[in-house]
């Protein structure tokens, strides 16, 4: 052989085998993952889990305590304090305390003033306060009519069960998350179903969403599209075939929840019956719902079969019970979008709105964050009855006498659009 | 002496360089001075040309440089021109077939147009090559094995971008050009038809597939085995005793009990490779056209398991929970009602333009409209044995049903108000002209959505 051609192909092979193995180190998981069985065995019925991404999880999925609560006795707040149109049945001490938790759990660093003028706390000066408003009536909302998802009532079956994680419960020790982490339930033993303990949701309160951050880290506007087209004679947008950070990085539908999660666009695309009988559904229809249920998956840390067995996607007899838990929550995160957050829209100021000018809107990850239940299952809102019921609705929207708090939003227009990528890797 | 314990070849041959036998009965010749590479001998034959191109050759270049030309233009377009997303986001790229509500209509170039214009060039350049293998067999005095083979190819490419989408009636149910959008696409496919792996034509894909691979392997490496005995030289050996590919037929008589023969090798190595896609693009013209979910059609035949409720009595909760809104109207939440002192606001800005794109409609597809050709055709009914079952007067009655947006438009609330033509597709993701400052009642998803229809 040449000596050329030998050093030649050395060369070569050194070169593939260290960019092969960047991409290794960068992109492959090493062995050693976790698997819970969620199934019948045998069929791959199965969330995987790195104990390595697990650690890091719990780490950014802890739940801060709560401040200890006062006797629900003496004045209302809302007969002490002027312009209190939705917590005024709350004691004044308790209002107090209220108010300084949603200050730790979304404002910690701003303060009160990030919605109150501090001058005269009464006034609806800041367009924050407005939203906040708005979030505690969500917030009602969300844990008085929607206990079918954040509390389990309709994922009864099998909800209680689950493994533990020892090296996810030592990372956890003394963290505020009793008993460590429960992964995603396991499947009860085959000929016992339905006997496992009683549903264990969690509600919600600002925290799920805010982490500390006056605005959540993974929300979405409308997406027109990552960079401007030629446009002309030439393609326009498909709405796809783009990097997705919103479909793990596919080149599938980058925007699929403004049809989706904003409007109701059908989800379901396949036929319930074997042969032709009407079911027009397109396999274009068919790539959005694709991304939906990889935005899905990864909000919630989990494969395609924590809820559906993959050899019938749409058959529910196969199903888990969490896909009737994600069935109701697609249906809580439409209402929260159309009645909670577009109703707010002429409130934000412009560097709060979408490229397109459209509010800032919620989905799975927003609360999720990567984790299957959020903050893994803890309670917060116990502690906050107020927040569990519905209440007062009047004066939603009052903004007569708002001005923009300088120095707590975003200056100008948004040009960069869309959620954060989902917290998976 | 000659080695041949290796990977590539590490003999070349080199005389003087050789153009081949004449050519005859064609008025065009070959062309280019032959040269020897020797890197190119590593690989296979050192010596490079003379090549004939021929009219079906140059014409076939052509279409095809126009097919590559479109793609890679509008792909490049896509990233308004710039080189350096061109590169980093290429395997993202792609050119999409029109829209469903386009059918088998010809959309605007900007709308699936020039997706039609590059699958036609790519296909007339496909044939000429396919006429241009086949001359120059004959010419040669060769059988024509090769353009049959690539002719089964062309069927599975035909089936995927041209049949099957016609008696779908659309041409969104083609193929779109792209390299990860074409992988997309294959997985939404499967999803769409209730899983690939139950349809039997599939089944039998990756039997010639994987059996063409065996073959392969078997075959090639037989052949290295033996060609320290000169087994290379197969033909002067078929029909002798005591040759190097004698030795190779031994080898497999004594392992497994029975052998190939050196001719009858490579037809076993033809019809597994050519029965691949013909297979292949067999299972993907049923599937739509006869079949709407193979998983179904699987569980009626016997060939899908039943699975056992681990889970308990697992129910869609469209049926447990009746009249469960899709998008659910809080009776409190206050519509986009004019707001009272809105002057006061600091007045957005328009953050972009306000029209992004021409053509909102394209973002979401619906459903196709009714197809050209309901029924499979007859050719088609023997195939499979359900196939009776879907009498032409079985399918929908209606198609001008299925024409109209209704069946699967979305709920009022995303519904452009201008939406009017019912042909359409339903303008899904709301018009890019709303800008902060339009109108509110012109902005679809701040209005309150009908209650929508349960699905």
């Amino acid at each position: 052989m040449m000596p050329g051609l030998k050093l030649g192909l050395g060369i070569v092979g050194a070169v593939a085998g260290t960019l092969l193995t960047i991409a290794m180190l960068s992109k492959f998981e090493r062995p050693g993952q976790i698997t819970v069985q969620r199934g019948f065995r045998g069929v791959a019925m199965e969330t995987n889990y790195n104990p390595r991404d697990l650690v890091k999880y719990v780490a950014a999925n802890k739940a801060p305590g709560a401040l200890p609560r006062l006797p629900d006795t003496g004045p209302k707040a809302g007969q002490v304090y002027k312009n209190v149109q939705v917590l005024g049945d709350l004691s004044v001490g308790n209002f107090t305390r209220l108010m300084v938790s949603i200050t730790q759990w979304v404002s910690p660093t701003q303060g009160c003033a990030y919605c109150h003028n501090t001058a005269n706390m009464a006034e609806d000066t800041y367009y924050t306060k407005i939203v906040a408003r708005r979030m505690v009536q969500m917030t009602q909302n969300i844990n008085s009519t929607w206990a079918p998802h954040v509390w389990g009532v309709a994922a009864n079956p099998g909800n209680g069960t689950g493994t533990m994680i020892p090296g996810a419960a030592a990372a956890t020790a003394g963290a505020g998350t009793p008993g460590g982490v429960v992964l995603a339930s396991a499947a009860p033993a085959a000929g016992t179903p339905g006997t496992t303990t009683a549903a264990a949701g969690a509600g919600v309160t600002c925290y799920t969403c805010h982490r500390g951050n006056p605005v959540p880290n993974y929300i979405w506007w409308k997406d027109p599209g990552p960079t401007p087209r030629a446009g002309g004679v030439l393609e326009v947008s498909m709405g796809q075939n783009m990097a997705s950070s919103a479909a793990g990085y596919s080149s599938l539908p980058y925007d699929p929840f403004t049809p989706m999660l904003e409007g109701a666009y059908p989800i379901r695309q396949q036929g319930e019956t074997a042969l032709p009988a009407g079911n027009r559904h397109s396999i274009k229809e068919t790539e959005w719902t694709y991304a939906l249920m990889i935005h899905f998956a990864q909000s919630l840390g989990v494969n395609c079969t924590y809820c559906h067995n993959s050899r019938a996607f749409g058959d529910w007899s196969q199903s888990t019970p969490q896909r009737i838990s994600a069935w109701h929550a697609i249906r809580m995160v439409r209402d929260i979008n159309n009645n909670y957050m577009d109703t707010l829209r002429e409130v934000f100021p412009v560097g709060r709105l979408g490229p397109t000018g459209d509010a800032p809107k919620v989905a799975c990850a927003t609360c999720h964050q990567g984790v299957f239940k959020p903050l893994y299952g803890v309670n917060m809102v116990n502690a906050f009855p107020e927040l569990k019921q519905p209440g007062p609705q009047a004066g939603l929207v009052q903004t007569s006498l708002m001005v923009v708090n300088p120095g707590v939003y975003p200056a100008g227009a948004r040009t960069t659009p869309a959620m954060k990528p989902t917290p998976i890797n | 002496m000659a080695e041949y314990q290796n990977i590539f070849t590490r003999v070349q041959v080199r005389g003087p360089v050789y153009a081949g036998v004449p050519v005859t009965a064609t008025s065009w010749t070959r062309s280019g001075k032959p040269f020897y590479i020797h890197l190119f001998g590593v690989l296979g034959d050192a010596q490079v040309g003379p090549i004939y191109l021929g009219a079906t050759g140059i014409a076939s270049l052509i279409c095809g440089f126009i097919a590559f030309e479109i793609i890679g233009l509008n792909m490049w377009a896509s990233v308004n021109w710039d080189v350096v997303q061109f590169i980093r986001q290429l395997p993202w790229l792609a050119l999409e077939p029109p829209a469903p509500s386009y059918g088998l209509r010809l959309p605007p170039l900007a709308q699936g147009g020039w997706w039609l214009m590059a699958g036609f060039f790519l296909t007339i350049s496909i044939g000429l090559w396919w006429l241009r293998v086949y001359q120059r067999a004959k010419t040669l005095g060769m059988g024509s094995h090769t353009a049959w083979a690539f002719g089964a190819a062309i069927w599975l490419y035909l089936v995927l971008g041209f049949i099957r989408p016609i008696l779908m009636g659309s041409w969104s149910e083609a193929v779109p050009f792209g390299i990860f959008p074409h992988l997309d696409w294959t997985a939404a496919f499967s999803i769409r038809y209730g899983n690939l792996f139950y349809n039997p034509f599939h089944m039998l894909s990756i039997v010639f597939l994987y059996g063409s691979v065996l073959l392969f392997a078997m075959h090639s490496a037989t052949v290295l085995a033996t060609t320290r005995y000169g087994a290379e030289r197969e033909l002067e050996q078929i029909a002798d005793r005591g040759t190097a590919f004698e030795r190779g037929s031994l080898f497999w008589r004594w392992t497994m009990g029975w052998c190939a023969s050196a001719e009858s090798i490579h037809r076993w190595a033809w019809w597994f490779a050519v029965l691949t896609p013909i297979t292949g693009g067999i299972g993907i013209l049923l599937t739509g056209t006869v079949v709407d979910n193979w998983y179904l059609w699987g569980e009626k035949h016997g060939i899908a398991a039943p699975y056992p409720a681990v889970w308990g009595n697992i129910q869609d909760p469209v049926l447990t929970t009746p009249g469960f809104p899709d998008a659910p109207v809080n009776p409190l939440a206050v519509p986009n009602h004019p707001v009272p002192g809105a002057a006061a606001l600091p007045v957005p800005a328009p953050v972009v333009a306000p029209v992004v794109a021409p053509a909102p409609a394209m973002l979401v597809p619906d459903a196709p409209p009714a197809p050209a050709v309901l029924a499979p055709p007859a050719a088609l009914v023997p195939v499979v044995p359900d196939v009776p079952a879907v009498a032409p007067a079985a399918m929908p009655p209606a198609p001008a049903a299925l024409v109209a947006p209704a069946p699967v438009v979305p709920d009022a609330s995303t519904m452009a108000p201008a939406a009017t033509a019912p042909t359409v597709v339903p303008d899904i993701v709301a018009p890019a002209s709303a800008a902060p400052n339009a109108a509110p009642e012109a902005t679809a998803p701040d209005a309150a959505p009908a209650t929508g229809a349960v699905r």
